[in-house]
């Protein structure tokens, strides 16, 4: 197919549709059984969790046999790699996942960064309406090629994008968010997540990153725009599947793109570490299970 | 959003002698008074009455503290014993009352971020509350002012504000807000994370009195208390007032006052750079200029001082018909009724001030008339679903709730609306069981829906008004952006899960059922007990002499006194009591109509028992029935109707009940009820659907103009009807005066409307109907493409590099100015988006693409350059693109058939209700 046409649908710019999405199953294990089908416990040590959820369960009646695991239900947390799509295929599982995941700390430093590309979510979908571009599979590879990372700085609570442009050198990793080579300049904030209300996520907001950048950061008028406000309005959320390991969601225009994977990069800022806590509210739900100190789960977010 | 236990046209009610017995005293003797103000003290702004104090510390300790006015006959009860029952009823109410009027039940993080980030329609805080604008907050806003809130000193030194000069907190310390009682302790918690508020809301101090009067979980209407513990009721979450009565703040632990100062040009008060109204300046004429300029608050990184909110008595605390401020700005809380429903307040609006106009997500919840909102835009069902806010008055003699023992009182009123009802409920110890049976429910919202029973009602709407949204509905809504996977369609609100993990949920319903003793003992407002004070804008009435005068008025000269009234209530009783009667519908379960017509009454038996009243003084006549009739039948403007939020696998589907989505398509005769062109494709039923509850009318001289979307007389003028706000010059406009003149005003000329044939009624351009429209050019589908390209663009490189390029291309397509309101909110959207997509998929060049585009949307929606609603809303529904696609704002319940004369009694002998 000889035209390219990159495509955003807006609802004031909007996204992608259809293929079948069993509902039924859906709820059973997302409503019906929320968090107790497979407990986030967060820190908390494998006994621990199975002790205070029995007895959660207990206290409200239940008498269903539910698995516990430490941090999230796919796979051992502890062990996960960034190649999670091999063991977690389909947007579903990552829908899943992600949704059982809180935000970590915010990061400092470099991540390599893995495109994930769902057939039945996000841009894909649109392709598979023959509408968007003329393979599927150069997405990813364009998408690979083009983005390899980001730089989080937790100070300036700013980031930039490790860009593959043309004449641009990666022989080394970026140290610090003044490194000219990268692109598409955001800033850092706790916030909604569009996908999962009960807590936040780590956002990554293009939207005035041009506008705000920090003293001493320069940026690209040429192509940093493009992810902006008069662009196409990038929002990424992150959440921590394990320190240095998170799991993303990236959005234009408030519409579901692609997931993505962040790994840090050892050397290039802080290193992550369980003893840090969430940066961000991490809802009412864990309070119920875990009973912290009412400081830890205020309702007004800090 | 807002409970409306009643429903669409507004009711009314005589009072009684102990009820006005009340009311005088209250309006004579001093009200509670709160302590002298003293430098460096606790705020208080006069001597007045200050609204209840449940929550203080003060009643918590020592009951001869604790202050609340009813304004029923339960007050006399505050000078029981302590321990008695009758106290405590007293005690239960006031804690009802108090949570109504001000609980938010964890909603503020919603207010201010999920509004903003999510759903992209926050609202301009600064634009709606800045205390610059506290004169203004009624004519724009339709606001109450807080009577304990003042405007503060704009700096330190001399007092330029409204607050006494022993309050020494400048603008600056409460960021541009009004002060208000509580801030002195509230604003220490401002962009501190160290401190958390929670533990200091004043909603803590509930439990404490509970403790003290032993008020443990009740599990029905008038039950006893359980020894069940309620839950702690710090999460209750009043937070302190914004301003206006209802609204609510609380302190936001993020808050950085450097990075505010620097944002807003070094002024913290100001709002300038993050809010609107820097930008159109304050004021009802500059308003909508406001939004010309730019603002932060779709920058989430911007953390305000505040998290703002809502409570029930938002839009449900409204001036009292009875007693009308003399200054709207400047209200007293005698003024101020928590039940009475604001007819005067621009909801929609202030909860999308913060969003662009044009923007599809502003358009889309825009709703412009006064007094109304769309309960179902924020949780989108893509149904245009306007409903006023109701008064809510005499409940307790309202069919569905009348204690059984007082039938023989009751003589009319019969044991209807037993439904199958599966849901929670209390067992006797206060757990809750899960089960199904049949039960005698209360029709509570205009199409019957919440029907599990009134506590279920009242808790769900707090879940409407945002409580616990982040925690419990949120994942539930449909995501207009999203298509595939979660987010893209509603799924039900699951009750049980919300009351496990919120406790701001748990919280309020283990104290429902105060609110519900409050709401169900609000007596109503007579206009015999009305009165203009002196020198009140737009006033100069005496209702009583008014009714009076309606009371001995003669038929003709050779006629008795009083025959007039007589003659009003006789053809009213033939007339309009087949509806609007405790009688009504009660020979057959279902409903009201049978073979098309509505059933007859007994006119005489209406007659003699229309004013008649129990012995505590209340009118037993409803003048109502609360059946759910086919909207075919009242024919009046039919989208709320088709409201879905409440059918099975929806949102709300755990508030109906099975007996209300199992209401039948056809009518008993076997007629076809609905045959609505949009809905062709339902071939049984409707899940429930496509009923209005018969309201009653008591208290209409209040709560004009009518039916259940306020569309029916005159409107009340508004800087959001100016002509290029989308409203047609030619309608007729009222300035918005809570006086009783005013009120009265209204009603007259929307009772004449109410009797006028249909297309004598007002009109808009050459169509027959008011027709509300969009007021701004809304951009529809935007698309963004690069333009073509060769094949060598996929050599990755040359693909970044064609990022470069500067004239991307754009498929827009635009909907102007002046589609009909009705018809643009109730859009299938996704259905839309998904035909267009395969419209121009085939197409090979971004140019054709967005000239075949722009052909579907010709073809969607008909000539938009000149647009004619009728053809739009038929052609919609037709292609089976609308939910619904009625246009007529004032069209239906046409009773032309009278004589002047007639006419004339029965406004008269409803003006007395």
């Amino acid at each position: 197919m000889k035209n390219a046409l990159f495509v955003t649908l807006a609802l004031t710019a909007s996204s992608v549709f259809a293929a079948d999405f069993d509902y039924t199953a859906d709820r059973e294990f997302q409503i019906k059984y929320p968090d107790l089908a497979c407990v986030d416990t967060g820190p908390l040590a494998r006994e621990e969790a199975e002790a205070m959820t029995a007895a959660k369960l207990q206290e409200m009646g239940r008498k269903d046999k539910i698995e516990v695991k430490r941090g999230p239900c796919f796979g051992d947390a502890k062990n996960a790699t960034a190649d999670v799509e091999q063991t977690i295929t389909g947007s579903e599982y990552l829908d899943r996942l992600y949704a059982r995941l809180t935000s970590g700390p915010i990061p400092h430093g470099f991540y390599n960064g893995k495109v994930i590309i769902s057939r039945d979510r996000g841009i894909k979908s649109v392709a598979e309406l023959g509408v968007w571009m003329p393979k599927e599979d150069k997405i990813e590879k364009i998408a690979e090629r083009m983005w390899s990372g980001k730089y989080f700085d937790r100070d300036k609570m700013y980031l930039k994008n490790r860009i593959n442009l043309d004449g641009v050198s990666w022989n080394s990793l970026p140290k610090n968010i003044e490194d000219k080579r990268m692109k598409f300049p955001a800033k850092l904030y706790c916030g909604q997540s569009l996908f999962d209300s009960r807590r936040e996520s780590l956002v990554i907001d293009y939207k005035y990153g041009i506008e705000d950048r920090p003293e001493g950061v320069e940026t690209d008028k040429t192509i940093d725009w493009l992810a902006g406000k008069k662009g196409l309005a990038v929002r990424d959320e992150v959440r921590m599947i394990r320190p240095g390991l998170l799991l993303g969601r990236a959005y234009m225009h408030g519409a579901f793109g692609l997931y993505f994977v962040l790994e840090y990069a050892p050397g290039t800022g802080k290193d992550p570490s369980w003893d840090e806590p969430d940066a961000c509210w991490i809802g009412h739900q864990r309070q119920i299970l875990t009973k912290k100190k009412p400081s830890d789960y205020s309702p007004r977010g800090i | 959003m807002f409970l409306r236990p009643s429903s669409f046209a507004k009711m009314a009610s005589l009072s009684v002698v102990l009820i006005t017995a009340i009311l005088v005293t209250w309006a004579c003797k001093p009200r509670n008074s709160a302590s002298k103000v003293k430098e460096g003290d606790a705020y208080a702004y006069d001597d007045s009455y200050v609204g209840p104090n449940m929550s203080s510390p003060e009643c918590a300790a020592d009951a001869s503290k604790c202050k609340c006015f009813l304004g029923n006959e339960y007050d006399k009860y505050a000078s029981e014993p302590e321990g008695s029952p009758k106290k405590k009823e007293w005690y239960r109410q006031c804690i009802g009352q108090e949570l109504w009027a001000f609980a938010t039940g964890t909603s503020s993080r919603y207010h201010t971020y999920t509004v903003a980030q999510r759903q992209n329609v926050p609202g301009d805080t600064a634009l709606v509350f800045h205390t610059d604008d506290r004169e203004h907050r009624f004519k724009n806003w339709g606001l109450v002012n807080d009577p304990n809130c003042c405007r503060p000193r704009s700096k330190a030194g001399a007092n330029d504000g409204t607050c006494p000069d022993s309050v020494k907190f400048t603008q600056e310390d409460t960021y541009g807000m009004d002060f208000c009682p509580g801030d002195e302790e509230l604003l220490k918690y401002v962009g501190n994370p160290d401190m958390d508020y929670t533990k200091a809301d004043k909603g803590c101090h509930l439990s404490k009195l509970e403790d003290r009067i032993k008020a443990g979980i009740r599990t029905t209407v008038g039950g006893d208390d359980t020894a069940a513990k309620r839950s702690d009721s710090c999460y209750v979450e009043l937070g302190t007032s914004l301003g206006a009565v209802g609204f609510r703040k609380f302190p936001n632990p993020r808050f950085d006052r450097e990075k505010w100062k620097k944002l807003n040009n070094g002024d913290v008060a100001s709002w300038e750079n993050y809010s609107w109204r820097e930008s159109g300046k304050k004021g009802a004429p500059n308003y909508g200029k406001a939004k010309a300029g730019t603002n932060r608050i779709d920058d989430g990184s911007v953390e305000p001082p505040f998290h703002s909110s809502q409570s029930c008595g938002s839009c449900h605390v409204g001036f009292a018909p009875t007693s009308p401020p003399k200054d709207v700005a400047n209200p007293k809380w005698e003024n101020i009724q928590y039940a009475i429903g604001n007819t005067f307040i621009h909801d929609t609006e202030i909860h999308a001030s913060g969003a662009p106009q044009g923007g599809f997500e502003h358009e889309y919840i825009m709703y412009s008339r006064r007094g109304v909102v769309d309960t179902s835009a924020a949780t989108n069902d893509y149904v245009y679903n306007p409903g006023t806010f109701n008064a809510i008055i005499n409940l307790d003699r309202r069919p569905g709730f009348i204690d059984p023992k007082l039938k023989d009182q009751f003589p009319n009123t019969i044991d209807r609306f037993k439904e199958v009802v599966s849901t929670y409920r209390r067992d006797v110890s206060g757990k809750f069981v899960y089960g199904t049976k049949t039960e005698q429910i209360a029709h509570i919202l205009k199409g019957g829906e919440d029907s599990v029973d009134a506590s279920g009602g009242i808790m769900r709407v707090y879940a409407n008004i945002f409580s616990c949204t982040e925690t419990c509905l949120a994942n539930h809504l449909d995501d207009p952006k999203s298509f595939s996977g979660r987010g893209s369609r509603q799924t039900p609100f699951e009750i049980e899960q919300c009351r496990r993990d919120c406790p701001g949920y748990a919280a309020l319903e283990d104290r429902v059922y105060d609110i519900l003793d409050f709401l169900l003992h609000v007596r109503p407002n007579d206009l015999k007990d009305a009165k203009d004070p002196e020198g009140v804008e737009g006033g100069g009435v005496d209702g009583a002499k008014i009714v009076e005068e309606i009371m001995q008025k003669k038929v003709d000269e050779s006629s008795e006194p009083g025959s007039w009234y007589a003659a009003g209530k006789q053809v009213f009783g033939e007339k309009c009591a087949k509806c609007h009667s405790n009688m009504a519908g009660q020979e057959a379960r279902a409903g009201l109509v049978e073979n098309g017509n509505v059933r007859d009454i007994d006119v005489n038996k209406f007659v003699a028992n229309a004013d008649k009243r129990d012995e505590a003084g209340v009118r037993q006549e409803w003048f109502g029935s609360d059946v759910n009739v086919p909207q075919k039948v009242v024919d009046t403007f039919r989208c709320r109707s088709l409201h879905t939020n409440h059918m099975e696998g929806h949102l709300w589907e755990g508030y109906g009940s099975d007996t209300y989505r199992g209401r039948a398509r056809y009518d008993v005769a076997g007629d076809d009820v609905f045959n609505y062109p949009e809905e062709r494709l339902n071939k049984d039923n409707l899940g429930g659907r496509g009923f209005y509850r018969n309201i009653s009318l008591i208290n209409a001289w209040a709560h004009a103009p009518f039916m259940h979307n306020n569309g029916l007389g005159p409107d009340w003028d508004s800087p959001f009807l100016a002509p290029d706000r989308g409203s047609p010059t030619k309608w007729k406009k009222l300035e918005p005066i809570p006086s009783v003149k005013q009120r009265l005003a209204m009603y007259q000329q929307s009772m004449e409307q109410l009797f006028m044939p249909e297309d004598k009624r007002e009109k808009t351009g050459n169509i027959p109907f008011k027709v509300m429209t969009t007021a701004n050019p809304i951009t529809f589908i935007s698309i963004p493409m690069i333009p073509e390209l060769p094949d060598s663009v996929w050599k990755l490189g040359e693909f970044a590099k064609s990022l470069l390029v500067e004239d991307w291309g754009a498929i827009k397509v635009g909907i102007p100015a002046g589609m009909p309101t009705a018809v643009f909110s109730s859009i299938r959207i996704k259905q839309v988006m998904h035909d267009l997509m395969q419209a121009i998929k085939d197409e090979p060049t971004p140019k054709t693409k967005a000239i075949a585009a722009q052909k579907f949307i010709d073809g969607v929606f008909g000539n938009l350059a000149n647009p004619d609603p009728r053809k739009i809303a038929s052609q919609l529904a037709q292609k089976g693109y609308s939910n619904c696609a009625d246009i007529r704002d004032n069209g239906g319940h046409e009773f032309s058939d009278m004589n002047d004369t007639q006419k004339a009694q029965i406004i008269d002998f409803v003006k007395t209700l």
